[in-house]
């Protein structure tokens, strides 16, 4: 009220001009309503024709506005009070009537248009009731005067047709339009908008056609400008068209995935998938294809980016996949992402087994429980990176609060069983078991891989370890066959299969089948390089002293000793032959007094370390002969006067490789502080000192010397792909000490906060990591003697390291 | 790298026959010389659909994770600028002229 009486005092002191002014300010910025108020105020004052006009102007804008506003009632019943007047401002009866239409009133409508007598306006009036029969909505449709509602309806059906994007139909739906008559602009716009999209030119041509005042050429006015600037810069409502034409290719889902891209340029999958919930609400049914993009998509974005509060917000926003019915996978993936979170992503991905268990996720059914089997395969990998399997000899680290609830071992074992026919499920269950170090294990487990895969080369190797290994010599070299078909040029293999058919030739004369063992060693004679024709050689001297045939026998073990590198080394040799044959005693009396004198002479470097290779070679094939712990023994004390000898790098590489298998403890230690003398920036031998602590009860462990050793190797080693490997190794030792410093003690264990615990798990696969602490831990490989060749997996001989100083 | 069974045009459930015969017409279709780059998106689809290990490995840990977001909105602006503008929007235009 207060305002109202302000604004008559104001009004009290305004001018005409400034009213007029004020008038035509109001209506320019669409404020109708006190447009009209002032207009009746001006023309109450001054009631001229122009005044009036103003005043009937803004009315017809007033109720405009309310039949926009859905109040066509109101618009129609503030209309009705100037239908006296109207004529009277004869520039305005047009757009009266015109509004008058649209809000529904055709009575009122057409009882005005009858009494219009001149011509060219009586022309307009037609045309705009058949434009509002076209334009009116649902609702008024049921007022449309007989003679149009057809004509309206068909031409409402050919936009309609067109919208869906049958041209066709909607061109053929306006054909019966009359040429000659207002209706011709419904058509040609018809025309011109089935040729909007594949002839844009042809569309221009039909739309020049249309009336400019009327409907048909408004709706055509902005795509029209989309293509043509020139008639957009000079239409008189230039910013209105070009307004509704940027409708063309503005749309919300649009902006709402330009935020979404924008939220996710900037890793906030959180913001992103607020704007998803957009992009739902505006998306047209016929894109709903996008938005299962979209709901994939964010789905990984969540996986690589998110936490929980965003599973939540996911699911919330999209429901869960088929493909994840319970989100559990998508909540493994997010726990994987974090070092700390491996055992929270291996209960998840647990949970989601469950899930391929008991839902259709998975297609086709059949593969379902090889996805079950993947599923344990990466449970398995998961575990390993949380805490890897130590090999057997070490004592595991038990950590409260470390490590998955279900190991890596179950794990792999549950992926076997699950699908048989799944190769890298055994192959990781067999790494795993070969780093544990079960034998009777990795043989079970490559007899079930044969099961399924009777061609694998290394399984059949494996069984063929295990014949040789229980004396099934024949059927050793036969699987052994078996594996070198199959891998005809590998050199492990064929390594193999000569020392088994040397223990059949051993076997063959121990039969009395002589000529047969001399056929077997000839032709292994004949196959082998000159590093192992002294070994061959004791074995044929062997078979003919067995045969009774002394005189040969001594000539081959003669020549034996010429082809062998030290005489002592091959007198180890033929000594050991003639003991497992056996031979006359006499004869085992004499080798076995040379060896001693060999041995009580002055230590020859390299006849040790060959005669540890051979003694190692017996420890890891378990294969014992009478006299070998006393043998042994003799040359551990051999090695223990070789203090003044000078042992190569390699040597000593050897020698720590061998000797933990000879439970060779003190000595080994001592070697190793040789050796670390010797070559301090050998990473091998830090890394032997730092195993051979931990192979002794955890309470023993020297863990600050045995952290410093890991930490200098770790520096040596850093930086040198040739390296990488054993760097590896490494870690997983590193990961053991820091495991055991931190709870103080692994038997009073009392701290249970391991945020410091470890580090960035391992990046290289797990399958790798085997191979490589099987390397570490396995006995070396030694192709100079055939009873030397291991199992499974073959060790290396590993090569100088490169040296660079600090 | 686009979904295999969407290149291949096959329903997940499709067994390896139909799978093997899908793949030799698309790749007469699009051979090496004509049209390289789809030539090998074929062959890699084909490697994932053909071994069950592969294929599974792709359900469990890689499906749909090859689409991106700049994708998805290139999609959608090429599809909605050959959208046609709602009836009920243009005759809206007719009733309120400017």
């Amino acid at each position: 009220m207060a305002r109202s009486k302000a604004r008559q005092r104001q009004k009290k002191v305004q001018s005409t001009s400034q009213m007029r002014r004020g008038i035509a300010d109001a209506m320019a910025r669409g404020s109708y309503q006190r447009a009209r108020e002032d207009a009746k105020a001006l023309y109450k004052r001054e009631p001229t024709a122009e005044h009036r006009r103003y005043f009937v102007e803004a009315t017809i804008g007033r109720a405009a506005q309310m039949r926009q506003a859905a109040q066509p009632a109101e618009a129609v019943k503030l209309l009705l009070t100037l239908t006296s007047d109207v004529f009277d401002t004869p520039g305005q009866v047009v757009p009266f009537i015109n509004e008058l239409l649209l809000a529904g009133d055709w009575q009122t409508a057409d009882r005005l248009i009858g009494q219009v007598t001149d011509a060219s306006m009586q022309g307009q009036l037609a045309a705009l009731r058949i434009d509002t029969a076209v334009l009116c909505r649902e609702a008024d449709q049921v007022n449309l005067p007989a003679s149009l509602a057809p004509l309206a309806q068909c031409t409402r059906q050919a936009l309609a047709e067109w919208e869906q994007g049958n041209d066709a139909a909607a061109n053929d739906g306006v054909a019966e339009l009359p040429d000659h008559s207002p209706w011709r602009d419904w058509k040609v716009l018809i025309r011109g908008l089935t040729a909007f999209y594949s002839d844009p030119s042809s569309a221009l041509q039909w739309w020049r056609q249309l009336d400019a005042k009327r409907a048909p050429a408004a709706i055509a006015a902005p795509l029209w400008g989309q293509m043509d600037k020139a008639f957009l810069a000079q239409h008189p409502q230039q910013s209105v068209v070009a307004t509704r034409g940027q409708q063309l290719y503005e749309a919300p889902w649009i902006t709402a995935l330009e935020q979404v891209q924008q939220a996710l340029l900037q890793s906030d999958v959180t913001t992103a998938l607020h704007h998803a919930q957009t992009v739902k609400t505006t998306l047209p049914a016929d894109l709903r294809e996008l938005w299962d993009r979209l709901s994939r998509m964010l789905y990984w974005a969540v996986a690589r980016l998110g936490d929980e509060v965003d599973i939540d917000l996911f699911s919330e926003t999209f429901g869960a996949p088929p493909g994840d019915p319970s989100l559990h996978r998508l909540q493994a993936f997010i726990d994987e992402q974090d070092p700390f979170c491996l055992d929270d992503a291996q209960a998840s991905w647990a949970k989601y087994e469950q899930d391929l268990l008991h839902h259709h996720i998975i297609t086709p059914a059949s593969d379902r429980d090889l996805a079950r089997s993947l599923l344990w395969l990466h449970m398995g990998a998961i575990a390993e990176k949380e805490s890897p399997t130590l090999p057997g000899g070490i004592a595991p680290a038990r950590q409260k609060g470390r490590g998955c609830a279900i190991d890596t071992l179950q794990c792999f074992r549950r992926s076997v069983a699950l699908a048989p026919q799944h190769l890298t499920a055994h192959e990781a269950l067999i790494g795993v078991l070969h780093v544990v170090g079960d034998q009777a294990e990795i043989v079970r487990a490559a007899q079930a891989l044969l099961n399924s895969f009777p061609e694998h080369d290394k399984a059949l190797a494996v069984v063929a370890d295990d014949a040789f290994r229980h004396g099934r010599w024949e059927e050793a070299v036969a699987l052994q066959s078996r594996a070198l078909q199959i891998r005809p040029h590998e050199t492990m293999f064929q390594g193999r299969l000569h020392t088994y058919q040397l223990a059949v030739a051993r076997l063959r004369a121990q039969q009395g089948q002589f000529d047969e063992a001399r056929k077997i060693l000839t032709s292994c004679l004949e196959q082998t390089d000159a590093a192992l024709r002294s070994s061959i050689l004791c074995r044929m001297a062997a078979v003919e002293l067995k045969a009774g045939q002394p005189q040969d026998g001594e000539r081959l073990f003669e020549q034996a000793c010429e082809a062998g590198a030290t005489r002592l080394v091959t007198v180890f040799q033929m000594l050991i032959e003639s003991v497992r044959m056996p031979l006359d005693a006499e004869w085992i009396k004499k080798i076995d007094r040379e060896f001693r004198r060999g041995l009580k002479a002055k230590v020859h470097g390299p006849s040790v370390v060959e005669m540890i290779k051979i003694l190692e070679a017996y420890a890891n094939l378990g294969t014992p002969y009478d006299g070998l712990e006393e043998h042994q023994e003799l040359v551990l004390q051999y090695l223990k006067r070789s203090r003044q000898v000078r042992f190569s790098e390699d040597e000593f590489i050897t020698l720590c490789t061998s000797l933990p298998k000879l439970n060779a403890g003190g000595l080994l230690l001592d070697i190793v502080k040789r050796a670390i003398r010797s070559y301090p920036q050998q990473p091998v031998f830090h890394v032997t000192f730092a195993t051979y602590h931990l192979g002794l009860p955890p309470e023993e462990w020297p863990l600050d010397e045995v952290d410093e050793m890991l930490h200098e190797a770790e520096y040596l080693v850093r930086g040198d792909p040739e390296q990488r490997e054993l760097a590896e190794s490494i870690d997983a030792l590193l990961t053991v000490v820091h495991a055991a410093m931190e709870q103080g003690s692994f038997l009073n264990s009392s701290d249970d906060d391991d945020d410091e615990f470890g580090g960035d798990p391992f990046e290289p696969t797990i399958f790798n990591l085997f191979e490589k602490l099987a390397d570490l831990f396995g006995a070396a490989l030694d192709n100079d003697d055939p009873d030397d060749f291991l199992p499974f997996p073959p060790p290396r001989r590993r090569k100088k390291s490169k040296r660079r100083s600090r | 790298m686009l979904d295999p069974y969407t290149l291949f045009d096959l329903s997940p459930d499709s067994d390896a026959e139909t799978i093997r015969r899908r793949y030799l017409s698309l790749v007469r279709a699009h051979t090496p010389e004509r049209d390289p780059e789809r030539f090998s998106a074929i062959r890699e689809a084909y490697e994932i659909l053909r071994d069950p290990v592969n294929r599974v490995q792709y359900q469990l840990f890689e499906a749909g994770k090859g689409d991106s977001i700049d994708a998805i909105l290139n999609e959608a602006k090429a599809r909605s600028s050959q959208r046609r503008i709602p009836v009920a929007t243009l005759l809206s235009w007719g009733r309120d002229r400017p």
